[in-house]
């Protein structure tokens, strides 16, 4: 076998040509991507670049008021007053939803007085209703 | 060549030889990891085809939703099996046609571990939910970097191997096989990048992926499977390729066409009009390049039957090339855009497309020349010849069912998803049917890989067979078919 | 021929004794020959050449120049499959699409006053969930709808005072097909569960038989008792049959179960229906 054809030093370079090789796509799509900054054509373009440096001003100055130390400080006060208004649970509810597990154990508890019998709906006339599209019933 | 001496050819025999220990572990791990992640995607395509026509299997599983279960069946046997099998093909073949030992085997190890390592943690990431949803990348963003680095461990060593081989032009299997090691890092990277690092349009992403998914196939298995076919045919039969000529027009021709083929899947999204037409055409064309390996794998196989019928190795690599062959005919056909395209774009038959060649093709081109270098490298040889013909048998017959079976349920099922006054479930349950067979077919190819990787284990701890006469496939009746052929 | 596991007789020098015991499967190997220089079959030649005129078939699909008006077709309408017949949108099974129209009828003109669960307002409105006369004979129920109805029902409650339900076809935009739907929502919805549908055909009978009607302005429970207490005549509809969601006719399909061909303007046998829905009193 030809020595100078095989040696540590062919290896070495082949080794660095072969992985620059693998990586020849990464770098042509690098290249690509970098010219590929959009450049404003049309109207829409050039007004949406003024639009997108105001708002990245007002995302700044936003971000300039809002403190995250100031935040951080807060946080542990904030803590403390939810803790302390945190309800207490009670044990005679006043306002208990219908049907709720609380109400079954309440009826259960104490059975509901009979029910007063429900006053009948008042006929109502018809400004009642909405506005019909049709003719009024003619009046017997 | 024909005149050396008995002392130059055993020179020869030794240093082969001494070529395959060293390669011993590399191979051997990587044919052994591989087989093991074929088995689990085996079993994983089981789940997800009884689910098509079942899909109350499992369903109170999220792990096992088809979603998930396909997904990972698809990225173990692309990237678990096919990717470990094609570095087990790449450190043989250039090491053996560079005449140069290996000398990373500790890095390439490494690596390896590393590559199951990265498989393993998808794979769970997939079942877990992670995964990306994009075909053939389902993969966690996280693993494509590390699959990449480990890649390149693995592989640059053939590459040295190749510059520094002796003096003399390269074989068409070294153009083949260093071509693709140059194309699968250049069509993952960008496939990689543009979808998981660069923002970008969502509608082509899909097709960037369609487009990877074209190209993993064409660009990287194709060439490994045809590099291995065009030393494996003029080794076993001892015939040399018909034409020089054609072997290089076909290497030529799948290096400008197959990088345009693979957007057809996306005909009628809104991507710019000519790329699914581009792909469509593209994925047609491919037959040349594959039918002209074809023919010139097939003449020297087809001329000297008694080896065929013998060696397992030529037998494997025989029914490769007639999978190659039908799944080009299918590309030239299926994707017609007016007529068969709407039938094949989003049914079985993509899948079956799939298949036909990662299981049909390549795998099979990869199980001959396995049985052909695994008896090299271990220096046993094979123990039963029983568990080859049932390998070879069940594959056959199982692969033959998933190719049929999708192709003309795939059809079906898309026309009649064509047919926009049918509910789709029609189009469902005309398929459900030809789902249940490709299920029974899964079954079979699950068996014969379990025949393939008991072997294969039994062979990689050194239990093989000692002895100078190969394991054939029948008891050869003939001397000078021996004589001839290199089993 | 030599057993598997028997050593070949080990001659010549040392290396080659070497070579056989270290490397036999190695030493059986030859070296690759050289490819040959065949000529390549005309076969090969036409094969890829038709491989060729099919990619430039693909191509030439894609138009002119991949040009874009080529392309793309401005006011393109769906073209019906091969062997079918409406254009329009995808045909739904009728009841789906007869409900869908009624829940937009509903929607707009009935839940103002019946409200949204169908269980109307006490004495103002009544409830249609259970209605005996909504899920009774069509023919009633379709009346009262087109003509409003006022005065005591038949338990004598008075709904609504004098004015009562008005009608709903007062303007005259009222169509069969929304009065179609309607009815077939009402009687399937709320937790009514009737199941048949009143097809449009129903419907257009309903409005010639109103505009027959020998009394004018709202009925009332007489009339309806007297004269209405019948199902609307037209051919019952089967809730699966598909129709066309926009004009509620059946087209031709083929639903699963039903797999003979049937013309466009032939409407499926329903099924065995429950008493009293078909038979007219």
């Amino acid at each position: 076998m030809d020595p100078t054809r095989d040696n540590p030093i062919i290896r070495f370079t082949t080794f660095w040509w072969g992985i620059g090789t693998f990586l020849i796509f990464a770098l042509l799509l690098a290249v690509v991507w970098s010219f590929n900054g959009k450049t404003p054509v049309t109207l829409e373009d050039v007004v949406a670049k003024a639009r997108y440096e105001t708002r990245a001003k007002v995302d700044q100055a936003q971000a300039a008021e809002l403190s995250q130390d100031a935040i951080k400080a807060a946080m542990p006060e904030m803590a403390k007053k939810l803790a302390a208004a945190k309800p207490a649970p009670v044990e005679k509810p006043d306002q208990v939803i219908p049907d709720s597990p609380t109400a079954k154990k309440l009826a259960a508890a104490n059975p509901p007085p009979p029910a007063a019998p429900t006053p009948p709906a008042p006929v109502e006339s018809p400004s009642s209703t909405p506005p019909a599209t049709g003719q009024d019933a003619p009046k017997p | 060549m024909s005149s050396d001496t008995p002392i130059s050819t055993a020179q020869d025999a030794l240093t082969r030889s001494g070529i395959d220990r060293s390669l011993r572990h590399p191979v051997m791990f990587f044919l052994m990891s591989g087989s093991a992640w074929l088995a689990i995607s085996m079993l994983l395509g089981l789940i997800s085809s009884v689910k098509i026509h079942n899909p109350d299997f499992m369903s109170d599983c999220a792990t096992m939703s088809l979603g998930r279960v396909y997904a990972a069946h698809v990225n173990t046997l692309v990237y678990g099996w096919g990717m470990q099998a094609a570095f087990a093909m790449i450190l043989w073949l250039m090491a053996r046609l560079s005449g140069k030992e290996c000398s990373m085997i500790g890095s390439i190890l490494t690596a390896g571990h590393l590559w199951n390592i990265g498989i393993a943690i998808g794979v769970v990431g997939i079942l877990a939910g992670f995964g990306t949803g994009m075909p053939w990348m389902e993969f966690p963003p996280f693993a494509w970097p590390v699959l990449l680095v480990a890649y390149a461990v693995i592989v640059i060593g053939s590459f040295i191997q190749f510059r520094v081989r002796p003096e003399g032009g390269a074989m068409i299997s070294q153009w083949y096989l260093l071509a693709a090691m140059i194309w699968f890092p250049w069509v993952y990277l960008t496939a990689n990048i543009l979808l998981h690092c660069i923002p970008g349009h969502p509608v082509m992403a899909a097709g960037i992926n369609a487009w990877f998914k074209s190209g993993m196939v064409f660009l990287f298995f194709t060439p490994v499977a045809l590099g291995t076919v065009y030393y494996i045919t003029p080794k076993v039969t001892g015939l040399p390729i018909f034409s020089n000529q054609l072997a290089k027009i076909g290497f030529w021709s799948l290096a400008i066409i197959a990088p345009w083929a693979g957007m057809q899947k996306l005909a009628g999204a809104p991507i710019p009009i000519f790329l699914p037409y581009v792909g469509g055409a593209a994925t047609a064309l491919i037959f040349i390049p594959a039918c002209a390996a074809a023919v010139n794998n097939l003449r020297s196989i087809l001329a000297n039957r008694e080896t065929l019928a013998l060696s397992p190795a030529l037998r494997f690599t025989f029914a490769g090339l007639i999978s190659l062959v039908i799944l080009v005919i299918c590309g030239v056909f299926l994707n017609l855009p007016n007529s068969t395209l709407k039938a094949s774009q989003f049914s079985m038959a993509g899948y079956s497309a799939e298949i036909l060649a990662m299981y049909g093709f390549f795998s099979f081109v990869i199980f001959g020349a396995a049985y052909f270098i695994v008896p090299r490298v271990t220096r046993r040889e094979w123990l039963s010849r029983r568990l080859i013909r049932w390998h070879f048998l069940f594959s056959v017959y199982g692969i033959i069912t998933v190719a049929a079976v999708a192709l003309i349920g795939g059809y079906l099922q898309g026309t009649d998803q064509e047919n926009w006054e049918l509910p789709w479930m029609t189009a469902a349950q005309t398929g459900a049917a030809y789902a249940v067979a490709i299920t029974f077919a899964w079954c079979m190819i699950l068996l014969s890989n379990f025949f393939f990787f008991i072997h294969l284990t039994l062979m990689w701890l050194r239990l093989g067979r000692r002895g100078p006469n190969p394991t054939l496939l029948t008891n050869p009746h003939a001397a000078d078919a021996l004589d001839s052929a290199a089993h | 021929m030599s057993l598997p596991n028997q050593k070949p007789e080990l001659e010549g020098t040392d290396i080659q004794r070497r070579a056989a015991r270290e490397a036999a499967a190695c030493g059986r190997e030859k070296p690759i020959a050289k490819p040959g220089s065949a000529p390549i079959s005309v076969w090969v030649l036409a094969a890829c050449g038709l491989a060729a005129v099919s990619a430039g078939a693909i191509l030439g699909g894609a138009g002119k120049g991949f040009d874009y008006n080529k392309i793309f077709r401005d006011g393109y309408v769906r073209t019906p499959p091969p062997g079918g017949s409406d254009e329009g949108p995808p045909p739904k099974a009728a009841m789906d699409a007869y409900m869908a129209r009624g829940k937009k009828v509903w929607s707009s003109k009935c839940i103002t006053c019946h409200q949204a669960d169908g269980k109307g307002q006490g004495d103002n409105f009544p409830s249609l969930v259970g209605s005996a006369w909504a899920l009774g004979e069509t023919e009633r129920f379709s009346m009262i709808v087109l003509n409003g109805l006022h005065g005591p029902m038949s338990t004598g409650k008075i709904y609504s005072g004098a004015s009562g339900m008005p009608s709903q076809n007062a303007t005259n935009d009222l169509k069969p097909e929304d009065l179609a739907g309607v009815m077939t929502y009402v009687r399937n919805n709320f937790g009514n569960t009737k199941g048949d549908v009143v097809t449009v055909d129903m419907a257009k009978a309903a409005f010639s038989i109103s505009a027959k009607r020998t009394k004018t302005g709202q009925t009332t429970v007489e009339e309806l008792t007297a004269e209405h207490v019948k199902d609307l005549p037209g051919k019952p509809l089967d809730p699966k049959a598909m129709v066309n969601p926009l004009t509620l006719m059946p087209v031709f399909a083929k639903t699963a179960p039903d797999a003979a061909a049937a013309k466009k303007d032939k409407t499926p046998e329903a099924p065995a229906p429950a008493a009293g829905t078909t038979a007219p009193k």
